[in-house]
């Protein structure tokens, strides 16, 4: 992903100690995002009961590329990239 | 009344502008989504830490 100029986050309302051990124990190369309450799942419309699996690509202007529900391919996101 | 809209709610829209935020990494940096203009940047919302996406 990284030869594209892309940076990857992935953003869920688990605490920060919580996001450690899953890190760990996943071996993930992204940082997580701590979102309490789900505020910016809420301003991405990924809120709810849990919150919905969701992909966004934003581009360099920051402008959204790509929204989809579920868990598209990395080649699939970054089809959308600049 | 309960608040159901997220029943039926669908991704926010391509070609929209992306809503400006600030959350911290799992480390305690503060990251902030405007200062990542001039980089493609993926979000990928997942409900807890025990179902990986």
């Amino acid at each position: 992903m990284k030869s594209k100029n892309a940076v990857v986050y992935g953003v869920n309302p688990g605490s920060a100690e919580s996001h450690k051990k899953f890190i760990d124990k996943n071996r993930l190369e992204f940082p997580l995002l701590v979102d309490e309450g789900q505020e910016v799942a809420r301003l991405y419309s990924a809120h709810g009961l849990f919150v919905k699996r969701t992909v966004y690509l934003i581009d360099p202007e920051g402008i959204i590329r790509f929204g989809i529900r579920g868990m598209p391919s990395p080649l699939e996101i970054l089809q959308h990239a600049r | 009344m309960l608040q159901l809209g997220w029943l039926w709610s669908d991704p926010l829209k391509v070609g929209s502008p992306a809503p400006p935020f600030k959350l911290k990494d799992h480390a305690g940096n503060l990251v902030d989504i405007t200062k990542l203009r001039g980089k493609n940047v993926i979000l990928v919302f997942y409900p807890a830490d025990d179902t990986p996406g």
